[in-house]
C-alpha cells in the first residue's frame, strides 16, 4: 500500500472517532478465501484485513496485525455484507395508517432492537437493511438504514451518516386504506397524483411563509406591525425537504402507467434520486426509468397477491439491469430476507444475467439506492468491515452462510448457532414455548388492517 | 368549605415548617404506646405521636400529651407509618371513554378525540366518592397524585390527601405534572407510537408560535390580528417553559429510551413513571437526573414457581434452559427499584397499571424478591415519592411540622393480613374498621 492510501485510511479511522460512531467495531483478517469483490472481480486465495471495523487491505499474503482475529476461509467465498433494501423487520409499527400523507412520522422512532428476525437475516448474510415505513398512504413516514448489529439498542442499530429516505406509495394501498377504508381523497390513481400534487404545492407555500416569517422575526425591533407566527410544521418541512433533494424517495408501486405518472411529477417538481420499489410492470418502462436516472428494487418471482400484481415476470429485474437501470432484490419479508442471494441467483436462471450483477443486485445496487455506498456494497479499502462468508459460491443453491460481519464484528457464526438467540425476555410471556411470528407481520401493509375492521382494536 | 380551608392551611403550614400548633385554639390529638416506623428507617417502640390542626406536634418516646389532646391508647400492639404516597395512582378515575364512532378524516381527529388533554384537570374526572380511597387508606396510603385514564396526554396530576370521600378541599397541590404515555388513540392520528412522538413534537412547535403571537398581539394589538383560543395548546406552556413537568409513563428500555429522544429534542423536564426496565437505563436516568416513580406491577409468577405446582412430565435440558432465563427476567423486574436506588436514581412509588386487588400480592412479591429491606420500601413509598412529587414539601414522614398523615396499622406493613385500622390524613382521624 502506497503511503498515500495510509494516509487516506487513517484520515478515514480518525473522522470516525471524530464523529462521535460509538458502536463496536471489530478487527479481522480473513484469510485464503475467493474474495467477491463485487467491484474488482475476484481473489483466488485473497485476504481481507478489517481493522477497527474499516477494511484496510485486500490481496494476498496480508499479514494480520497485533489484536486481530484470523479466519480461515480457505475453500469459502466471502463476499460484501448483503443490504436489503425493502424490509419491515426490527420495526414496532409499521404503518402510521391515519392519514394519506404522514410524512413527519419517522421509523427510526419505531426500531424493535430485540427482534429476532436481525439474527435470521444475519445467518442469511445480510448485514444492513432499509427499514421502510409500510405502504399504506401515498407519503408515508421516513424510513432508517439499519446495521444489523444485533444486540446492540434502537440508536446502535442507525447506520450512522445514511442519507434520509422517505416512503412514496401509488396504487391499490393507499386507495383502498383511505379510499375504501374512510371514503377520502385518494380513491383511485389519478388521486394519489392529486394528493402528491396538492402536497408538494402545500410544502412549498409552507416553506416560503415560514422562512418569510423567520425573517421578519429576525427583522422585528419592536416598531410597527409584528409579524404574524408560522409554527413549524414537521410534515411540511419534510416534504420540502424531499423537493429540495435531501431526502430520497422510495416509492411502493406496481404498475408501468403510475410508474410514469411519478417521474412526470417529479420532473415537475425537480425530485431527483428515487426508487421504484417492487415495481413488477418496470421492465415495461426500463428506457424511461434509465432516462430519468431512476433506480428500481424489486422481487425475483413474487407477484399475484393482489390484483395489480399480475401483469408481471422473473425477467423483471434483468431487463431492468439490461436497459442499464441500477436494479436491486429485495425481501419486503422476515423469510426472504434470509435467502437473498437465492433471489438474486434467480436473475441468471431466468434472464441470464451475470454472476458479477447478480451479486450487485443484493450488494452495490441496494447501497447506491439508499446513498450508502460509498461505504458499504463492495469490498474495497477505507469501506466498512461488512463481510459475509459461505460454503460455496454464494449463488449457489448449495451454498450456506457460515459467518457476517458488521464493522469488523462477527454477529453470526454458524459454528456458535446456539438453539435460541432470542435476547429479549417478557417474563410475563411464555418463554419456554417459541413462538412463531407470522412473516406477514413484516410486510408493507402491517398495522392498517384495523382499519377495515369495527371491531378490531377494540 | 371545611375541607377547602383546612387543605389550604394544611399546605401552607406544610410549606411554611414552621408552625406553631399550640397557638392555634383547636384541640391536640395523640395515639400514645404504638411502636413509630419512621421514613429514614428507625423505629421507636412504646412512643407518643400528637398532632394538631393538620400538622404533627411531636412524635417519640416520653413525649408529653398536651392537656386538651384527645388521646388512643395504641396498646403496645398498633404501628405508625407516615402515610404512603403513590406518585401516580388511577384510583377514582373512571375507564377511558371509549369512542364508538370513527370520523371521517381519521387524519386530522379533534384533541379529545386524539386523546390530547393537557388542559384535563384529574379533580374534574375523578369520582369523589370512589370506594377506592377507603381500600387504600386500608392499605397505608393517605396521599396520592391522581391521574386520569386516557391515551396521549391524559391530563394534570393532581396531588390528594386521602380521604375515604374525598372532597376538592383535600387537594393538595394541582397540576403536580402533566401526564403522557405512548398510549394511541382509537382509529385516528397519531395510531403508531412514531406517530405520538411526532405529534407531540408538533403540538409544541404550535405552542410556541401561539405563545409568540400571542406576545406580540399583547404588546401591539392594533397591528396584528388576535390570535386563536386554544387551551390545549396553552395547557403546554408550562411545560414548554421547564416550568412542569411531564410524568411520562414507559416500561421497556426502548420506550424509555424514546423519552430521552424527545427529551433531547424538545428540552423538557420529567419523571418516569412505572419504568418496570428502568434498570437497564440506570445510568442514563441518573445522567439526565430524571426521578422514577416505580410500579411494582409485576408480571404473576409462572405456574412451575408457584408451591403447589406439580410437575407434568420430564423437566429436559432444554425446558430448564429457558425457566432458568425466563426467571433471571423476573428477578431483574423485582430488582428494578433496587438497582435504581443502588445507581443513584432518586426512586419512589407509583401503583400506575397496578390493580388494587393485586396490590398485597405485588407488595409481597417486592418484599420476597426484591432485595429490599423493609425500611427501604418504606422510604420508597413515603419519602422518596414526596420529594419527587413536590419538592420540599412536608410530606411523607413524622418529623414535628410535617403534615399530619399517617397510618395506624395493626402490624408491620410487610407482614400477612397487615392493615390500617386509623388514618389520618392532614390531620383528620378516619376510623377503617369495617
Amino acid at each position: 500500500m502506497d503511503t498515500i492510501k495510509k494516509i487516506a485510511l487513517v484520515l478515514i479511522f480518525c473522522s470516525f472517532t471524530a464523529v462521535g460512531v460509538s458502536q463496536p467495531t471489530g478487527s479481522v483478517l480473513i484469510k485464503d478465501g475467493t474474495v467477491l469483490t463485487v467491484t474488482n472481480g475476484t481473489i483466488e486465495n485473497g485476504d481481507v484485513l478489517i481493522e477497527d471495523g474499516i477494511i484496510t487491505q485486500i490481496g494476498e499474503d496480508v499479514s494480520a496485525p497485533g489484536g486481530a482475529d484470523v479466519i480461515d476461509a480457505s475453500g469459502k467465498y466471502v463476499m460484501p455484507g448483503i443490504i436489503d433494501p425493502h424490509s419491515h423487520i426490527a420495526g414496532v409499527d409499521i404503518n402510521e395508517a391515519s392519514n394519506p400523507v404522514t410524512a413527519e412520522v419517522k421509523m427510526g422512532n419505531s426500531i424493535d432492537p430485540n427482534d429476532i428476525s436481525i439474527y435470521r437475516a444475519l445467518a442469511g448474510g445480510v448485514s444492513s437493511i432499509h427499514l421502510l415505513h409500510g405502504s399504506a398512504n401515498v407519503i408515508g413516514g421516513e424510513s432508517e438504514t439499519l446495521k444489523l448489529r444485533y444486540g446492540q439498542g434502537q440508536e446502535g442499530l442507525k447506520f450512522e451518516d445514511a442519507p434520509r429516505t422517505i416512503k412514496f406509495a401509488l396504487g391499490e394501498n393507499p386507495t383502498r386504506v383511505h379510499g375504501q377504508g374512510s371514503g377520502i381523497q385518494p380513491r383511485t390513481r389519478m388521486g394519489v397524483e392529486q394528493v402528491i400534487r396538492r402536497t408538494f404545492d402545500a410544502a412549498l407555500d409552507y416553506r416560503r411563509n415560514r422562512e418569510a416569517y423567520l425573517e421578519a422575526k429576525e427583522n422585528y425591533n419592536g416598531q410597527g406591525a409584528p409579524p404574524r407566527p408560522v409554527a413549524k410544521n414537521l410534515r411540511m418541512e419534510t416534504i420540502a425537504d424531499i423537493i429540495e433533494g435531501d431526502i430520497l424517495v422510495h416509492c411502493h408501486s406496481y404498475r408501468a402507467d403510475e410508474i410514469l405518472m411519478l417521474m412526470r411529477v417529479f420532473d415537475d417538481y425537480g425530485v431527483e434520486n428515487y426508487t421504484f420499489t417492487h415495481a413488477n410492470e418496470a421492465f415495461k418502462v426500463a428506457p424511461e426509468l434509465k432516462e430519468h436516472g431512476a433506480y428500481a428494487s424489486v422481487f425475483s418471482d413474487w407477484w399475484a397477491y393482489k390484483f395489480e400484481v399480475y401483469y408481471s415476470t422473473a425477467y423483471n429485474a434483468s431487463i431492468l439491469n439490461a436497459n442499464g437501470v441500477v436494479t436491486s432484490i429485495n425481501s419486503d419479508s422476515g423469510e426472504l430476507i434470509r435467502h437473498l442471494n437465492h433471489e438474486a441467483a434467480k436473475t441468471i436462471r431466468y434472464g441470464n444475467t451475470s454472476k458479477a450483477d447478480a451479486l450487485k443486485m443484493i450488494t452495490l445496487n441496494p447501497a447506491i439506492q439508499l446513498g450508502i455506498n460509498d461505504k458499504v456494497g463492495s469490498l474495497e479499502e477505507g469501506k466498512h468491515g461488512d463481510v459475509s462468508i459461505w460454503s460455496k459460491h454464494p449463488l449457489s443453491i448449495y451454498s450456506i452462510n457460515q459467518m457476517t460481519f458488521v464493522d469488523g464484528v462477527k454477529y453470526f457464526d454458524r459454528e456458535e448457532d446456539a438453539d435460541d438467540m432470542r435476547i429479549d425476555i417478557n417474563p410475563g410471556e411464555s418463554w419456554e414455548q417459541p413462538t412463531v411470528r407470522n412473516t406477514s407481520e413484516h410486510g408493507c401493509m402491517h398495522d392498517t388492517f384495523y382499519l377495515f375492521s369495527e371491531t378490531a382494536g377494540e | 368549605m371545611k375541607r377547602l380551608l383546612s387543605g389550604v392551611c394544611v399546605f401552607i403550614v406544610g410549606l411554611a415548617f414552621s408552625y406553631s400548633a399550640s397557638a392555634q385554639g383547636v384541640p391536640a390529638k395523640a395515639f400514645e404506646n404504638v411502636t413509630l416506623h419512621k421514613a429514614d428507617g428507625s423505629t421507636v417502640e412504646d412512643a407518643v405521636i400528637v398532632w394538631r390542626n393538620g400538622v404533627i406536634e411531636a412524635a417519640g418516646k416520653n413525649v408529653s400529651i398536651p392537656f386538651d389532646a384527645e388521646v388512643w391508647d395504641g396498646g403496645d400492639s398498633l404501628h405508625v407509618y407516615p402515610g404512603f404516597i403513590d406518585g401516580y395512582a388511577y384510583w377514582g378515575s373512571p375507564d377511558q371513554k371509549q369512542f364508538e364512532d370513527t370520523p371521517k378524516y381519521r387524519g386530522k381527529p379533534s384533541y379529545e378525540r386524539a386523546g390530547i388533554r393537557p388542559e384535563r384537570q384529574a379533580r374534574e374526572a375523578v369520582k369523589m366518592d370512589s370506594d377506592d380511597f377507603k381500600k387504600v387508606m386500608k392499605k397505608g396510603f393517605t396521599t396520592a397524585a391522581l391521574g386520569t385514564k386516557g391515551y396521549m396526554i391524559p391530563g394534570q396530576l393532581d396531588l390528594f390527601l386521602l380521604q375515604p370521600e374525598l372532597q376538592i378541599g383535600d387537594l393538595y397541590k394541582g397540576g403536580v405534572g402533566m401526564q403522557m404515555q405512548f398510549e394511541e388513540s382509537y382509529r385516528v392520528y397519531p395510531s403508531t407510537v412514531m406517530g405520538i412522538m411526532a405529534r407531540f413534537e408538533q403540538l409544541m412547535m404550535e405552542a410556541k408560535a401561539l405563545n409568540e403571537w400571542q406576545g406580540y398581539y399583547a404588546s401591539s394589538s392594533t397591528e396584528i390580528a388576535p390570535p386563536p383560543n386554544d387551551p390545549v395548546l396553552e395547557a403546554l406552556y408550562p411545560v414548554m417553559q421547564n416550568e412542569q413537568r411531564i410524568f411520562f409513563k414507559a416500561d421497556s428500555k426502548e420506550m424509555i429510551e424514546r423519552v430521552f429522544a424527545l427529551q433531547d429534542k424538545l428540552d423538557f423536564d420529567w419523571v418516569l413513571v412505572s419504568g418496570m426496565e428502568a434498570y437497564k437505563v440506570a445510568d442514563e436516568l441518573k445522567q439526565r437526573d430524571v426521578p422514577v416513580l416505580a410500579s411494582i406491577n409485576f408480571p404473576k409468577k409462572p405456574e412451575w414457581k408457584k408451591e403447589d405446582y406439580e410437575e407434568e412430565g420430564e423437566v429436559t435440558d432444554e425446558m430448564q434452559g429457558f425457566r432458568d432465563k425466563r426467571w433471571n427476567a423476573y428477578l431483574a423486574r423485582y430488582r428494578n427499584i433496587k438497582k435504581l436506588m443502588e445507581d443513584g436514581v432518586q426512586v419512589g412509588f407509583a401503583s400506575a397499571d397496578l390493580e388494587l386487588k393485586e396490590m398485597a400480592d405485588r407488595m409481597k412479591d417486592w418484599s420476597e424478591y426484591g432485595d429490599v429491606t423493609p425500611e427501604e420500601m418504606l422510604k420508597v413509598m413515603t419519602a422518596n415519592t414526596a420529594d419527587i412529587l413536590v419538592k420540599g414539601s412536608a410530606l411523607g414522614g413524622l418529623k414535628k411540622g410535617q403534615v399530619a398523615s399517617f397510618s395506624i396499622m395493626n402490624k408491620p406493613f410487610i407482614e400477612e393480613k397487615a392493615a390500617a385500622v386509623y388514618s389520618v390524613s392532614a390531620g383528620e382521624l378516619n376510623e377503617l374498621n369495617d
